[in-house]
């Protein structure tokens, strides 16, 4: 893959893109010294679930690169939180025509990026991943040579060892605080003093909307963009938004849209023509019971199950020795039954259950262990460890019930993140199951998710007869 | 008279409370935080606050940190004293070779002097009984002061000579400067406290509070006392350890009343601390680019965040470190913190020790291979009990049913185990599973790193990103539309 190819696919890339894609990926490829005098350049993009976000970063990166080739010096570090969206974007570049060379091979004139690890052994580089440890001086000279380097915020530090001058993209910002943004800017262009790399720019690509970091302090999960805001006396600060998603059926995006208006009082997301009718067409066995038949119709994208009629929530032990969870047995043999039915009827890899507790994982997960072997374990996650995934079918089990309406650390705020992302991550078909008549009732997510028009109610007692 | 301090011990949490903000202990403190704490108050606060350590070479160019390399080596060398090998010189800088590589250069003077100097007065004997890195954590006893636990390691008790020894390979002067000989203290109040059921089977019924105290230099063998001043040193250690680990920051532009006092104790230009490696943050120079308000502004800022990684920390690491010492094993084992394995094959090679262990059921080795990931090892109690014993990090090289062959890197010479205990690694987070604290620490260092950093040079402002957007944030530059 040469550098024609490269500028022929970020064309025809661009050419598919929709009017606010493009723009905002132009704004990555300008640098901070554009701003003038007395400015600082900060293009932000704020791309909701399935609009595209990191397609926009790798054609700006591309953009980029292409345009720096001129000066000799196109390089950029792109940062992510988490190794699973350094992996999709490394995958989006490479699809782009990116490419990576190990050493030993003679290095062409093409453009390269590749994924550094910390941790890894050097030797991986089939994948386009190379690690930290043993990584002799031959394996630093080639990585100096690859034009784009991926990196999780955490392992960014030994970036300014193969930057000059680098721009940098932190992409996911939800999960990336101010003391996580301003030490990835150290760890790129920090050591070596007067001979230390120059940031040439620097964008941030993500979604505010989605969940933070976990932590114990609520001070760390304010994400970097509205800490800025904060700084600036609660002013938006200009950003580039995506409105367009390519991802979730249109009643499902109403049900997000519901969510971002009523809850967090922002802008509706419309949905692309080619996704809208999108349905999730299984071969359901004939043995199965009328409400779980029911609830997995595919006519019926969205379905909400309300379980306060099925019993009660319980503390557990979650998936980590001695932390202490909130489980809810009924709900997890409800979710583990419905999970069961979908995986029957079509490929198990396309559906996935989604719950915020850890003990509710384990019920659910050892259920259908014991239905599907290893995959059914692997079907069941965290809502946290889903985010930027998708699935054509999705079960969110909210496990609370309880006559106190207590929500434990589902409080308010955390709520809105974990519905907004849980539901956002079904492409055909949704099923969320949560007590709420019983426990959620009154707040305003969850009150306007059961609004949506064109949504599906079931009580969960129809569904276990 | 000082204040008696009562050291707040976590005791609801300990049942499984949900962790969030300010904990409602007090941190379990190391025994080189007390002693920084005593050394410079403003060291300590870098230290909390900055993970910065004021007694490691600072940005060290080339080399490697020469004291895990000198410890691990004369433990070897002692170990086969005992064992009654002939060894010479040529002999032991073939296996400082074999055992440390590389790093065996920048370790050889140091040992070559201990070999000359020290290993003739300390005469290790054939059948001596040894005992090396030994961690500790237990209740410390003191007057004026309750509940506090201190948790350290134990460079080597001689059960023969009756000796706690605190090894070193810096010089007198230095080893002197950073209170290795209050450290030594430290410990041996740990040891003094711990009860004959929670030490290893062979350390029971000593009275090691009669035991004799040594700090050990390359050249030279120094005999510690007891002094006053320790108990001093130790009540104002603890004073501003609390201070500066839980006090509040009150509003953003505000730092704590601890923080504050604690910057005013750093060096001065004529009274400069000997030992300290972070003396010259007492000196910081202002930069052209971003000016000094700019980057003085950031950090109060920040003041409060730093904090939160800290409190953040309490609750992942200190409070499992309290569950450990604190809780009843059974209890450890039903929450699945802890979970024994049988060794079924010990196999001691230079990189260290390689073990292989039986675990009750596939399910737990499996496990125990998972838990393994997320800290690229797995903690390990590898002989001793959890309140004194060698903790190592087991690397998992690889499953079979239900047995797991572990790695122990650097561990050479010791005693090796029947039983092993896996300790779950610490989390006491819900949602995910957790990060390992070295993230937060990194964190917090690389973040004051950075508002440190800056220019005069025009050039260097005008193309650097990295000085303009402090001053975007926190100066007079404006922030522009993307």
């Amino acid at each position: 893959m040469g550098w024609e190819e490269l500028e022929e696919r970020v064309r025809r890339w661009e050419e598919r893109m929709n009017p606010e894609q493009r723009r905002a990926a132009e704004a990555i490829v300008r640098g901070w010294n554009e701003a003038g005098e007395g400015g600082f350049l900060l293009p932000i993009v704020d791309g909701p679930p399935g609009t595209g976000k990191t397609h926009v970063a790798a054609v700006g990166c591309a953009k980029y690169v292409l345009e720096a080739r001129g000066r000799g010096e196109p390089e950029v570090a792109y940062l992510c939180k988490t190794n699973f969206a350094c992996e999709r974007a490394k995958q989006i570049l490479l699809e782009m025509g990116f490419t990576f060379y190990p050493p030993s091979t003679t290095l062409p004139d093409a453009p390269l990026a590749v994924r550094i690890k910390a941790g890894e052994q050097a030797e991986q580089w089939e994948d386009g991943v190379v690690g930290w440890d043993n990584m002799s001086k031959l394996d630093e000279d080639f990585l100096k040579m690859h034009h784009i380097l991926l990196v999780t915020v955490d392992s960014a530090r030994k970036v300014h060892r193969m930057r000059r001058n680098p721009k940098m993209v932190v992409d996911e910002f939800s999960q990336v605080n101010a003391m996580d943004f301003f030490a990835a800017v150290e760890r790129v262009c920090g050591a070596g003093g007067e001979q230390a790399p120059l940031l040439q720019g620097l964008a941030l690509l993500g979604d505010p909307l989605q969940l933070p970091l976990v932590t114990t302090q609520s001070e760390l999960r304010t994400n970097i963009l509205h800490y800025l805001e904060c700084l600036f006396h609660s002013r938006t600060l200009p950003r580039h938004r995506l409105k367009k998603q390519y991802r979730m059926n249109r009643v499902i995006c109403e049900g997000v849209n519901m969510i971002r208006e009523k809850a967090w009082n922002t802008y509706r997301l419309e949905t692309a023509e080619e996704v809208a009718n999108r349905r999730f067409e299984a071969n359901l066995p004939g043995d199965l019971p009328g409400g779980i038949r029911e609830a997995l119709d595919p006519d019926h994208p969205l379905v909400l199950v309300d379980t306060s009629d099925l019993g009660d929530e319980r503390r557990g032990f979650g998936q980590v020795a001695g932390d202490c969870s909130v489980s809810n047995p009924a709900e997890a043999r409800l979710a583990t039954e419905l999970a069961w039915a979908a995986m029957r009827g079509t490929n198990p890899k396309e559906v996935r259950v989604l719950t915020p507790y850890s003990a509710q994982v384990r019920a659910i997960g050892e259920g259908l262990e014991k239905l599907a072997g290893p995959v059914g374990r692997e079907a069941v996650s965290t809502v946290w460890r889903a985010q930027g995934q998708e699935w054509p079918c999705v079960i969110v089990s909210l496990v609370r019930s309880n006559d106190d309406r207590r929500l434990g650390f589902l409080g308010d705020e955390i709520l809105k993140a974990q519905l907004y992302v849980a539901v956002s991550r079904a492409q055909a078909k949704l099923v969320v199951l949560a007590a709420h008549k019983r426990t959620f009732e009154g707040h305003k997510d969850m009150d306007a998710l059961w609004e949506t028009p064109g949504a599906l109610k079931l009580r969960g007692k129809d569904l276990c007869r | 008279m000082a204040r008696r301090i009562i050291w707040q011990l976590p005791r609801e949490e300990l049942a499984g409370t949900y962790p969030e903000g300010r904990p409602r202990f007090d941190p379990f403190p190391t025994v080189t935080e007390v002693v920084m704490a005593a050394f410079c108050p403003r060291a300590a606060y870098h230290h909390i606050l900055h993970a910065l350590d004021p007694f490691e070479p600072w940005g060290r160019k080339g080399g490697w940190p020469r004291g895990e390399g000198y410890h691990r080596m004369i433990c070897l060398l002692e170990q086969a004293m005992a064992r009654g090998e002939e060894l010479t010189w040529p002999k032991v800088d073939g296996m400082g070779t074999e055992v440390l590589g590389a790093e065996w250069d920048y370790v050889k003077p140091n040992v070559e002097e201990w070999w000359e100097k020290v290993r003739p007065e300390r005469r290790i004997g054939v059948g001596e009984e040894l005992f090396f890195e030994l961690t500790v954590a237990g209740e410390v006893r003191a007057e004026g002061i309750s509940n506090l636990h201190l948790r350290g390691k134990v460079d080597e008790i001689d059960k023969t000579k009756r000796l706690i020894v605190e090894r070193t390979s810096k010089g007198r002067e230095l080893a002197l400067a950073q209170m290795k000989d209050f450290q030594l203290w430290l410990l041996h109040q740990i040891l003094k406290g711990i009860r004959d059921e929670d030490r290893p089977e062979e350390l029971r019924g000593e009275d090691l509070g009669s035991y004799g105290l040594i700090l050990e230099t390359p050249n030279e063998i120094i005999p510690v006392r007891e002094k006053p001043e320790y108990r001093s040193r130790l009540h104002s250690a603890l004073f501003w350890i609390r201070g500066i680990t839980m006090t509040e920051e009150k509003s953003s532009l505000t730092v704590s009343r601890s923080v504050l006092e604690a910057s005013r104790r750093g060096c001065q230009p004529r009274n400069m601390k000997k030992g300290c490696e972070l003396s010259h943050f007492c000196f910081q120079r202002s930069f052209a680019h971003p000016p000094g308000e700019v980057r003085w502004r950031m950090r109060v800022e920040l003041a409060q965040k730093w904090r939160s990684l800290r409190w953040e920390t309490m609750w992942e690491h200190d409070l499992y470190e309290y569950r450990l010492v604190l809780m009843p094993r059974r209890e450890l084992q039903d929450k699945g913190m802890v979970c024994q394995a049988r060794v079924v094959e010990r196999l001691p090679t230079p990189r260290g020790l390689e073990v292989v262990v039986e675990l009750p059921s596939p399910e737990e080795a499996r496990e125990v291979e998972a838990e393994a990931r997320p800290l690229r090892g797995i903690l390990t109690l590898l002989y001793g009990t959890l309140r004194m014993g060698l903790r190592e990090k087991g690397e998992v090289k690889g499953v079979e049913g239900s047995r797991v062959r572990l790695l122990f890197e650097g561990v050479v010479g010791h005693r090796l185990p029947e039983q092993i205990l896996f300790v779950s690694t610490p989390s006491a987070l819900i949602l995910t599973e957790e990060e390992p604290i070295y993230l937060e620490r990194g964190t917090q260092r690389d973040v004051y790193i950075y508002t440190t950093r800056g220019t005069d040079r025009e050039s260097r402002a005008k193309k650097g990103g990295q000085f303009a957007l402090p001053e975007a944030l926190f100066g007079r530059r404006r922030v522009k539309e993307g």
